[in-house]
Order: structure tokens, then sequence, then C-alpha cells
């Protein structure tokens, strides 16, 4: 019995390290929710602007109208990383779809498809999600199509590179020769063979949706006005920062955390993506 | 006797936290003299030559013993560099790795001459580097000149790494499978250049490779190396006349054909064209092939004659373009595709490639198990299993629960034949699947192939530029080139008394016994 190259992929420290980093942000994010005596959005009357200390039991101090700056980061990285999977998984099940379908059959879908999407990537990203999140109620779906929407016009482009490859890939044919159907073959060889690439694009997509929504969020079109994305935490706290400078760095600081997270497994995953790919 | 002039005493390498891979090693070799060392793949044949070069991949450590050039005993990095290119030269196996891709050549030659020769002018240089391609058969000069290194063919690539390494005028020439990547008539052509050129500047010359009887041919002495260490060489060579091949009985002539084609021509390009258009390139023109039951034919020709085309058109990989291919009688350009589909198979491909051809991410269990999912059993036929498509192919039982990453190319071969046979195929159709192994590992496959057509009385197409693999597995023989059949025959007749050029072509390049001494 010998460990799947999976196995082996996610054991490997440069995976695992980064991996853990992102599991404790998550879980104190949810433990935070759980039992800490302060909610996020609930100011406390005359402890306001605190500065982060052990004995008065704000950790990370208070903001200008006194609510708990560890509540509110905690809660901040939990909407962050909420918006950025989803985006992120989004994009990858939307794009991965169109990508697999434009690689795989190729001919004039192939062209037809990929040239919607230059098109749509030709587009200004950042005006368009301003627009539509200025139509409508935000609200952190909308945000997640948005952003995952966009996101997904770049998987859709490097799986299809992918599945172009594999389409051509000796045991594609022959799993074809075999007799397999065109779903056999997409359902045992060619998505799974197209999961590590995936995986490797959920580390730049993922990092990105955070980004945008963090700055969504800092020009006031976050999902939430009363518990707030990071991005909120950042606006608020450029305000305060002549008096309060916590009210900055703490949210800024969750935020880089994050995103070196979440770029130093993308990276490393990419460097191990011979492990799973190449039989060699 | 004069004093050698590389001596290697009781070399040990190996990489950290791992046992020795050359555990011992002893070798001499004198001026003007060549040597051959041979091995099978993973004998650590290269690591061998790295570490005469003292360019050992990271990792890697000498652990022991001696490399004495000349009289002198070589141990730091820069008495290497001394030496290295001046005295001993490296040509690689890969020369179209080896040189630069967006430098042109005459920048490469030129840039080798001014390290090892800066006392000569740009015009002394130039002449200099005109004389040495001339010697490797590149006249003409200037067309290679300016050329780069993606222009150039394989061979010619070859031919300009062997003038680089030519130029400062080495005493030592170290080959490591210079000719692994060329198709056996540039192989030889490269051999006899690489022959000539040593023997007239009376270099030594270490020939390393894995191919026996090509290094029996131009070297005097043979080592072999097994288990990190020199083992006396047992020459095998390949016989002038090809060994009695196996006699099936003959098939009858008008046995039914399993696979048939007639005026069968293929291209990569649109049938379509434009009447201004030149007309189509044929790929395979107007083929005509039959294969029987229990009958072994072997396509062969050298690159680019059309074989892999043929395989891949009668697999209706390539649509045909004219004429047709008949599976068991039926049209196959007719047939619907789930028709098709349920026809598949019974004609199996084994692929080149036992790299490219397993998937990575598939356990051998699942993969046997899927390739059984897609057989056509009928009734109480033979029961097939996992464990029992193992053993019918000669691995393990534990096989069916590891990765194909954990094993080595010969086994993936194994591998692949077992998949093509779990879905029951009446016909094999093996594409070079023997040209990507060492030559140990071939003996194996073919042996293989061998004893599996017979217990199950496949019908096997053989597609090779290998006339030693065809001579011992086929009883048939059809010779390609350009895309057509230029001969064709019994395989015995066909190779004792070749009619056309492109087989007579072939069976010179095949290594001839020349050996003196084996050490």
């Amino acid at each position: 019995m010998t460990p799947s190259p999976w196995r082996t992929l996610f054991l490997a420290r440069a995976v695992f390290a980064p991996f853990c980093l992102l599991l404790l942000l998550a879980g104190l994010s949810g433990l935070t929710a759980a039992w800490w005596p302060y909610t996020p959005g609930q100011p406390i009357w005359g402890q306001d602007l605190l500065a982060p200390a052990w004995l008065h039991g704000h950790w990370l101090g208070t903001d200008a109208i006194g609510r708990d700056m560890w509540a509110r980061t905690m809660a901040g990285i939990g909407v962050s990383l909420a918006i950025g999977l989803g985006a992120g998984l989004l994009a990858l099940i939307f794009g991965g779809i169109i990508g697999a379908i434009a690689g795989f059959v190729g001919g004039w879908v192939d062209e037809l498809l990929m040239r919607i999407n230059d098109l749509l990537l030709s587009l200004p990203l950042m005006l368009i999600a301003i627009l539509l999140i200025a139509l409508f109620e935000p609200s952190m779906g909308l945000l997640i199509l948005v952003v995952g929407g966009f996101g997904s016009l770049d998987a859709a482009r490097i799986l299809r590179m992918e599945a172009r490859r594999l389409r051509n890939a000796d045991f594609m044919i022959a799993s074809q020769l075999q007799g397999a159907t065109v779903l056999q073959q997409l359902a045992r060889h060619l998505l799974p063979n197209l999961l590590p690439v995936a995986l490797t694009a959920l580390g730049t997509v993922v990092p990105q949706a955070i980004l945008v929504e963090s700055f969504l969020a800092f020009l006031g079109l976050g999902p939430s006005e009363r518990v707030g994305s990071l991005g909120t935490l950042l606006a608020e706290g450029v305000q305060d920062l002549q008096w309060a400078p916590w009210t900055l760095w703490v949210p800024a600081a969750a935020l880089a955390l994050i995103l070196l997270g979440f770029g130093l497994l993308g990276d490393a995953l990419r460097a191990r993506l011979r492990l799973l790919t190449s039989s060699g | 006797m004069s004093a050698p002039l590389l001596e290697v005493r009781g070399l040990c390498v190996g990489f950290e936290g791992a046992a020795n891979i050359i555990d011992g090693f002893d070798l001499a070799i004198r001026a003007g003299e060549s040597i051959g060392l041979v091995g099978s793949s993973g004998a650590g044949k290269s690591l061998l030559a790295r570490a005469l070069l003292g360019l050992l991949p990271s990792g890697a450590r000498s652990r022991a013993g001696l490399v004495i050039y000349d009289g002198q005993t070589l141990s730091t990095p820069a008495q290497f560099a001394r030496l290295r290119g001046a005295h001993i030269a490296y040509v690689f196996q890969d020369a179209a790795s080896s040189l630069h891709p967006l430098k042109r050549v005459a920048t490469q030659l030129h840039e080798c001459l001014r390290v090892h020769a800066p006392e000569l002018d740009r015009a002394q240089r130039g002449r200099r580097i005109g004389e040495a391609l001339e010697e490797v058969g590149l006249a003409d000069a200037r067309r290679w000149l300016n050329a780069f290194a993606h222009q150039l063919s394989g061979g010619q690539r070859q031919r300009v790494m062997l003038a680089l390494t030519l130029l400062p005028q080495p005493k030592l020439l170290i080959a490591d499978e210079p000719t692994s990547a060329l198709d056996p008539v540039l192989a030889r052509r490269v051999c006899d250049l690489l022959a000539a050129a040593t023997q007239r500047r009376g270099m030594a010359l270490l020939l390393i490779s894995h191919d026996l009887p090509r290094v029996a041919e131009y070297c005097e002495r043979i080592y072999r190396l097994q288990q990190g260490r020199v083992v006396a060489a047992p020459l095998q060579c390949c016989a002038p006349t090809p060994a009695p091949a196996l006699t099936p009985a003959p098939a009858p002539a008008l046995a039914p054909a399993l696979i048939e084609a007639r005026g069968l021509s293929l291209s990569y390009a649109s049938n379509w064209r434009w009447p201004w258009q030149k007309p189509l390139a044929w790929v395979i023109d107007g083929l005509d092939l039959r294969l029987t039951a229990g009958q072994r034919l072997a396509v062969i020709g050298s690159s680019g004659s059309g074989k892999s085309s043929l395989a891949r058109g009668l697999l209706r990989l390539l649509p045909a373009l004219g004429g047709e291919v008949r599976w068991f009688g039926q049209d196959l350009a007719r047939l619907t595709t789930t028709q098709l589909r349920l026809v598949r198979p019974r004609v199996q491909l084994v692929f080149q490639d036992p790299f490219g051809s397993l998937d990575p991410l598939q356990r051998v269990d699942a993969m046997l198990a899927e390739a059984l999912r897609y057989a056509p059993f009928a009734g109480a036929q033979l029961r097939q299993s996992v464990h029992g498509l193992l053993a019918a192919v000669g691995l393990p039982a534990d096989a069916a629960t590891r990765y194909p990453s954990q094993f080595s190319g010969g086994q993936r071969q194994r591998l692949a034949i077992a998949r093509a046979l779990a879905t029951q195929p009446a016909v094999l159709i093996c594409d070079e699947a023997t040209s990507a192994l060492d030559a140990d590992t071939q003996t194996q496959i073919l042996n293989l192939l061998d004893r599996l057509a017979a217990e199950r009385g496949l019908a096997l197409l053989f597609i090779s530029h290998d006339l030693a693999a065809v001579a011992r597995l086929c009883d048939r023989l059809l010779v390609l080139d350009g895309g057509r059949i230029v001969e064709q025959g019994e395989t015995t007749q066909l190779l004792n008394a070749p009619q056309s050029a492109a087989l007579r072509a072939l069976l010179d390049a095949r290594p001839q016994r020349r050996s003196s001494e084996i050490a």
C-alpha cells in the first residue's frame, strides 16, 4: 500500500505550513465568534480608543466608538476568507467547465468560448464590479458572484490549456481506444488530472478575490455595514490613523497574513505540481 | 605500454544518505584508445561520466577513490575545471538542450575558442571553426554558422556539438549516449564521425551507451557497469544474419483479415484545399495491408516514413482521407460512434512512451479495473482479474496498490501491456513499444510480447525501426518509406536479401562486430 500522490503532496512541509496558517486564522475567527466576550458590532460606552493591552480585556484595543478590535478583526477575517474561498470555488467550477469544454472539444467551440473570454477579460474589472454593486443591494452573495465571475475568466484560460494538453495525452487516447465514452474519459482521466492545475489556479484566484473585496469595502461597497470585512476595517482605520494607529495596523496585518498564506500555498502547490501531473 | 591518460581507482559515488551508486570503479584509458562503457539504464553510467569531469549533480558525493589524469590526481574543483573542455571534452546525450537556444552557432563556437585559445584572433578562430565543421561533415560552413539550434535537425545539432567539443583539441572525449536520441541511420553516421575524428586526432574516446552492439563496433575494449562496478561484458552482438524467427504456422492466404487497409491515404492537413494551394502532402499514400489471426506483422522504416501515422490511421485516430480500413470485415468509417466504441476493445495499442501512457493519478488496480470494465465479456469467457493480468505480464501482486510513478520504464511498459490485454483484444498494435527502453529491458519486453501473443493467439502489428527486435518477433515484414510500402515479405528472406534502398539503409545502420578485447 503506497500513499497516493495527493497525500504526498499535502504532507509536504511547504504545502502543509501555509495550509495550517490559514486553518489557524479561520479557527481563531470561529472561536472568537463563539466565545469572545465582545461582539464585533456592539459599541461599549466609555471604552472608545483603548490602546492594545492585556489588562483591560481588549487585547487589540478598541476603535473610535468603542468596538473591540479583536472581535472585529476576527469577524473580518471570517468574511474575507468566506468571500475569497466562495469566489475562488465559483471561479474554478465555472471556469473549469468552460475551460475543459473548450480544451477538450477544440475546434470552433474552443475558438468561440475563448474569444468571448478575451472580450470579457478586456473589460475593466473594477469599474464593472463597482457598477454592479452600486446598482444592486450590496451583499456577500453578490460580491462572491461578481469577483468569482471575473476570476473564472482567468481560470478558464489556464484550465483550457491544461485540458488541451491532456486531450492529446497517451493515457487519454488509451482509454478512448478501450472504448470509453467521452463522459467516461472526462470523469476518469481529464477531470482528476485537471485538479492539480485547478488547485494552483485557486492559489491566485482566492487572494485576488480577497483583495478586490477589500478594495470594494474600502470604497464603502462592502457586503455588510454592521460586521464589516477587513476592507471596511481598513477604511475606518485610515480615518483614525493619527490618534489610534492600531485600528489600521491590526486589520492590515490580518489581511497581510491571509494573503501570505495563500501566496505561499499557491507557490508550494505550483512547485510540486510535477509530482502529480508528470508521471516521471 | 604507455602510462594511462586517465585512470580511475576504486571510485565510489553516491547520493547523500543513500548507498553508493558507483561502488569501487576502476578504469584506465591510454592515449588514442577507444573504450566502451555499457550498462542498463539506472546503472550509474551518466553519474560516472560526470564524476570523471568533476560535475556531480547536487547531493551526489565522491566518497572514495582517485581520478588521475596524465599522472596528476584530480581532487579540487579548480583542477577539474582546468581540464574540462581543454583536455577532457564531453558530448551530451541531448544536443538540443546543450546548445544555447538564443545564440547562433557561430557565436557559441567563437566563445568556446575565445576561452580555450585566447591567443587566436577572429580570423584564425574562423579558420579553425571552418575546419572543425568540415571535419564533422558540415561542409559549407557559412550555412550552419548563422543558424540557431532550433533550425538544425537532431543529427546536425549533434554534429555541431561535436565540432564544439573538438575545437579546443582535447585529448579525451567522453560521449554519453550521443546517439540515443537519433534514429539508427543517423546514429550510425554520428558514431562514424566520432570514431573518425578521434582516430585522426589520436584522441582517446570513452563511449557510454546502453547499446552494447553499437559500442562493440567502435571500441577496442568494453567495460560493463553493473551494480556500480565493472563486470566482464558478455558480448552478445547482433549476428549478421538475423536469428531464426519463431515460426508460427503461416496463415493461409485467404484467412479472414482482422485488420485490413485498402488504398489507405492519410494526411494531417485538411482534405479541402483552395484551388491555388499545393496538393495534399500524404503521410501515408495508398497503402494496402492485411493482418490475419495469429499473424505477426512488422512495419519498419526510418523516422518520418509514416509508421506512427499508419498506426493512428488503422485505429481511426486519424481519419482516412482515401481508401478504407476494415476491422473484422467492417468498414471503420461507416461505424457509428457507439458501434465503434463497442469494437474498439478488440484492437489495442501499446504506446512508445511508457511515461505518458499511464494516468499518473490512477492507481494500478483502478487502471486495470477500469480496463476490465470495457472488456466485452460474453458469458463465461476467460475471467480475468487484476492480479491475473499482473501475473501475466510478470509483475508482483503488490504492484496493484502502487501508482505509475513508482515503476521503472520497463515495468510501466508491462503495465501498459496488461491494460491492453484486459479488454481481451484480438490484435495488439505496438507502436515503437520498445524503443524508449534500454537494451536489457527491450529484450524482456520482446520476450513478454512473444509469450503473450503465443498464449493468447494475438495478432501483432509491430511498428519499429529495430531490425533485431523485428527479426526476433515477427514472421512478416513490411518496409515503409515516404508513406508507401517499398518492400514486403517473409522476415528472414527480406533481411537476408534486401531489395529496397530503405531496408538496405536500415540494415547498414546496424552495428557490426569489431571488438577485439573485452575487459
